[in-house]
């Protein structure tokens, strides 16, 4: 899994990057543990903080075991309810006051060849 | 953010309407040309989002080369860019003002300018709309995938995209829809361009793959007729090679692939694959491009494959981009520091977590 992450999100020229979590199945410790070791691993020896978005509603707990229970040093930032798509690109905007709500914007890219080939 | 009061829960959306238009500009800088497109996009909300509908270009600017300048053309010239995009604007009668959102994608050699990243932000006038993207090899093979329509033709079957540009390969495997498997390699069609009077002229430190003698050639020298057949050859067989999933050493520019199945259909695209088409080109050839193309086309269907062509080839390449999803976090969030907010502009990489304890290696990434 830590191979997966680092091959597939790090390719050297690109700075921060963010994770979209499509998290399927239950959430148990064992597999949350599993799934941040695994992305500590992947991230290991970038110095980018965590960037983590969930489609489900599980954001703060995984983003507290990273903290609490790994340890980790890196910063982190997890925010769920989120549902993006491949080549979204993501503005994260300051946390809320009142309400601890993060607005989140995506952006697309679209491709001019939605036809298929004659 | 001050349109961030606006919200009040987390599914309200920003704005109300329920339809809107925007017009969005791309920027496509390339190893060899550049362009501009503009289109207008319908967008329709949904739940907390709002998503395309429909997509008309409005105006495609003809394909110019690339404006290198410089001592080893080391520099974009940042100028003739822009009268570029001011040209398109006046002929798509469209002012600056209007254009909502956009992509600005520096792609292959072009990367690997000293000002790539001073040129990345050129559209700063456009008030921060826009996001600006140096694709890396990865992000270039899926766009190539999915510009030339090899992700929808593999719907149901295998398909391979061979994406010739002119500094790089991207090689890109869908199966059903999906983009499976990914490379880009080190060829492409103008690693070696020719003077006005047919001697060599400028050469990418990458064509010292193919000559006989690991050297590049001298500026000015002279190639014969022998000389250029067997680069261009190796050049194809590289390709042919990246196919098979084969090791290329030096020429491999991310770990390769495994062995495309001869039932399987190859897909072309790339600047280079519109010379089969016998398009006449807008820029005039004084490049590998043309024998690179056919050399290609003919050693890979020697080797049994089904080819096809893109429809667009050179244009396989994106339109701009939607910018109007604006969604809310907040049911259970974590920062540890909230000064690392606000991020622009982070491109998002999905991964799914399985049942098992696995990622599927079978997604897209770059």
């Amino acid at each position: 899994m830590s191979d997966s992450v680092s091959k597939a999100l790090f390719n050297g020229d690109h700075g921060l990057r963010v994770l979209g979590i499509d998290w399927l199945g239950s959430l148990t410790y064992s597999r949350a543990d599993a799934f941040c070791h695994g992305v500590i691993q992947g991230l290991k020896g970038l110095n980018t903080p965590i960037t983590l978005l969930f489609k489900q509603d599980i954001a703060g707990l995984i983003g507290i075991h990273f903290i609490e229970e790994l340890g980790c040093q890196k910063p982190v930032i997890c925010l769920d309810g989120l549902d993006q798509v491949d080549f979204d690109f993501v503005d994260i905007g300051e946390v809320i006051n009142q309400t601890g709500l993060v607005p989140v914007v995506a952006k697309s890219i679209l491709f001019n060849s939605g036809s298929k080939l004659s | 953010m001050s349109e961030s009061r606006r919200f009040t829960s987390a599914d309200r959306a920003l704005v109300e309407s329920d339809i809107i238009e925007v017009l969005t500009l791309g920027l496509d800088i390339g190893s060899a040309t550049s362009h501009v497109s503009i289109s207008r996009l319908t967008m329709v909300r949904g739940h907390n989002r709002y998503t395309v509908s429909s997509t008309e270009v409005v105006y495609q600017s003809p394909v110019m080369k690339t404006p290198f300048g410089g001592e080893g053309r080391a520099f974009i010239v940042r100028t003739e860019l822009e009268s570029m995009i001011d040209d398109s604007l006046l002929k798509a009668n469209v002012n600056r003002d209007d254009i909502e959102s956009g992509v600005v994608i520096l792609t292959g050699n072009a990367l690997r300018r000293h000002n790539a990243r001073q040129i990345a932000d050129l559209l700063a006038s456009f008030s921060g709309k826009f996001i600006s993207i140096s694709a890396g090899d990865r992000l270039e093979s899926t766009m190539a995938a999915y510009g030339s329509g090899t992700v929808q033709e593999s719907v149901g079957g295998d398909c391979l995209n061979v994406d010739i540009g002119g500094g790089t390969t991207k090689i890109t495997r869908c199966v059903n829809g999906k983009v499976t498997e990914l490379t880009a390699i080190e060829v492409g069609g103008r690693i070696l361009q020719f003077t006005d009077w047919g001697q060599v002229g400028h050469a990418e430190p990458n064509f010292r793959l193919y000559t006989a003698n690991n050297q590049l050639p001298e500026y000015g020298s002279g190639l014969s007729e022998d000389e250029l057949e067997q680069i261009i050859d190796r050049m194809a067989q590289t390709v042919l090679g990246a196919i098979q999933g084969r090791e290329l050493g030096d020429a491999q520019r991310l770990d390769r692939i495994t062995e495309f199945p001869k039932s399987g259909t190859v897909v072309l695209s790339g600047g280079v694959s519109q010379w089969i088409m016998n398009i006449e080109p807008s820029v005039e050839c004084d490049d590998l491009g043309q024998r690179l193309a056919f050399r290609t086309r003919d050693l890979l269907q020697e080797a049994g494959y089904t080819i096809k062509i893109a429809n667009d080839p050179i244009r396989a390449t994106v339109l701009g981009a939607s910018q109007q999803r604006m969604q809310v976090s907040g049911n259970t969030v974590y920062i540890s520091d909230e000064r690392l907010l606000p991020i622009r502009n982070a491109p998002v990489s999905l991964v799914q977590y399985l049942q098992r304890i696995s990622i599927n290696r079978q997604l897209p990434s770059w």
